[in-house]
């Protein structure tokens, strides 16, 4: 239908489904691939949601799980033939405001992010959180958001609102989140070419412990399997189990004569 | 001055810099394009909500036909203090551990709640924040606590699931979370669900809850729920209700027995 409608960006997560809708995980993986390769094949960047698990449990705990993820989705969707340039992996900006160089830790991840895949746009979502009604400090928390975004060169922005987490922004909001982000764009422009990470600098060694911690993360899933390290609630805090979740009786083993010409289509090498 | 407590039934205007100054910020947008006109319709607007000397300290267009305003002014108006309800005041409420403590002395066996975030609302941020082990802002979730089976369905949950996993879990409680609030979609969600458990003849063994930025107690009771919980609110909030009204709905069951 997107594809159809000519859109430019779709979310398309392969684990979101499972654990935030309880879809089965066979299911999920299944209809991901093959949405993935209308997508790839229409031109249309996909999002995943690693923002979510952010939301969902601690920002700083869970900052290895997302880096983990990130590199899974981007497999996945690698192997569906989707395009790097239309791969944007999620990221948010949800550390507790009230956190020390909780800044620095934002700009770390992010940064991360952009060197891990430098072919793809990241999708970074802004703080929702622990947003709770003050729309100046909401604002002023965009501002950094809105810094580390362009420091880092974030290819695909959800503008934070002031409003954020009292309703639907109303039209002032949305102008003003504009406003603000252009204001940030523009005096911060080349500051990501100013910048170097000290060696060994709170930026530098946060960025390394949580690469070493995801990389551990899926060492160790090469011996669960990426079903085990679901159903271990690695991701999100949430745990899934393969035989639960909607939509499991929709899986069919398919038969030595199966075919189905669309794969084909969609994953001829251009 | 002196920062003297207030009094019952004394007044109170708002205050920014001295005294009783009644002086207010407020934003809002109209649909005229930015110029004299439209600051001057902003000015009278806000005199017409009880602003002296109203003032429009800035104005942005938005749109061809759409500007947005801030103005400061001096409201007129005063408030008499009175006593809140109890309900409100932290102190009425328990911490986990003594929460704990009431179920195992009290109630004798596990509390079973079962929560969602209701309809088409994807948002989960509420409901996560009363369930969740870690739970939110230092407060842990309900899922942390001893003597509570907490059970998190997660977002875009029908109310007929809902209640049927209420229904196979012999459920005590039912939390509900709502984040949407778009034309009132809330209100019908939330009325739903209650029919339903009147339809099914659940009420009376069923504590129920809803909550979520929008929702007050006061709205919660008017849909025929329990209570009623809002920003701010933590799980410890929640689960001392669910345990008072437990116990609560106990004493009158053996009162009339």
């Amino acid at each position: 239908m997107g594809a159809i409608e000519g859109l430019d960006n779709m979310v398309n997560d392969a684990l979101y489904g499972v654990l935030y809708r309880d879809i089965n995980m066979v299911r999920t993986f299944i209809d991901q691939r093959v949405s993935r390769m209308i997508n790839g094949a229409a031109g249309i960047v996909i999002n995943t949601g690693e923002d979510n698990y952010l939301r969902t449990a601690d920002a700083v705990q869970a900052a290895p799980s997302v880096v983990a993820s990130q590199m899974i989705n981007y497999y996945l969707a690698v192997e569906s033939r989707v395009p790097e340039a239309q791969i944007a992996v999620g990221n948010s900006f949800e550390i507790d405001p009230g956190l020390r160089n909780g800044l620095l830790y934002e700009w770390a991840q992010a940064q991360l992010t952009r060197e891990l895949f430098p072919g793809c746009p990241v999708k970074f979502m802004p703080p929702t959180k622990h947003m709770n009604g003050n729309i100046f400090q909401t604002h002023a928390v965009d501002a950094l958001f809105n810094l580390v975004t362009i420091a880092t060169r974030q290819g695909i922005q959800t503008l934070g609102v002031p409003t954020e987490g009292i309703f639907t922004p109303h039209i002032q909001d949305r102008v003003l989140a504009l406003q603000a982000a252009h204001y940030v764009f523009e005096s911060a422009r080349d500051l990501d070419a100013e910048i170097q990470f000290r060696p060994g600098g709170i930026i530098e060694t946060r960025a390394r412990e949580v690469l070493r911690e995801a990389t551990e993360l899926l060492a160790r899933m090469r011996e669960t399997g990426l079903f085990g390290a679901i159903e271990a609630g690695n991701f999100g805090d949430v745990s899934r189990s393969r035989s639960g979740g909607k939509g499991r009786d929709g899986i069919f083993e398919t038969d030595a004569s199966y075919l189905n010409p669309f794969v084909d289509i969609f994953t001829r090498q251009n | 001055m002196n920062a003297a407590i207030p009094q019952l039934d004394s007044t109170v205007k708002a205050y920014a810099d001295h005294s009783d100054d009644g002086i207010v910020q407020l934003s809002f947008s109209l649909k005229l394009p930015d110029g004299p006109a439209a600051r001057r319709a902003a000015t009278e607007l806000a005199g017409k909500m009880g602003l002296r000397r109203p003032e429009v300290v800035y104005a942005l267009g938005l749109e061809a036909s759409v500007t947005f305003f801030i103005v400061y002014g001096e409201c007129v108006h005063a408030v008499a203090v009175t006593e809140v309800n109890e309900r409100d005041t932290d102190g009425a409420f328990k911490d986990r551990e003594e929460i704990e403590a009431i179920i195992a002395r009290e109630i004798g066996r596990p509390l079973i709640v079962v929560g969602a975030s209701t309809g088409t609302d994807t948002h989960s941020v509420g409901i996560d924040a009363i369930f969740n082990m870690k739970g939110y802002n230092g407060h842990y979730g309900l899922e942390r606590y001893k003597g509570i089976e907490a059970h998190n369905m997660g977002s875009q949950v029908s109310n007929a699931a809902l209640l049927a996993r209420a229904r196979e879990l012999r459920a005590d409680a039912i939390l509900v979370s709502q984040t949407v609030t778009q034309q009132d979609l809330h209100v019908q969600n939330l009325s739903q669900l209650m029919d339903m458990v009147e339809a099914e003849g659940l009420r009376d063994d069923l504590i129920m809850i809803c909550g979520g930025p929008r929702i007050s107690n006061e709205l919660a009771k008017e849909l025929g729920f329990d209570a009623g919980f809002s920003r701010g609110a933590y799980a410890y909030h929640v689960a001392t209700f669910i345990v008072g009204e437990m116990l609560r709905r106990r004493a009158e069951a053996t009162r009339w027995r």
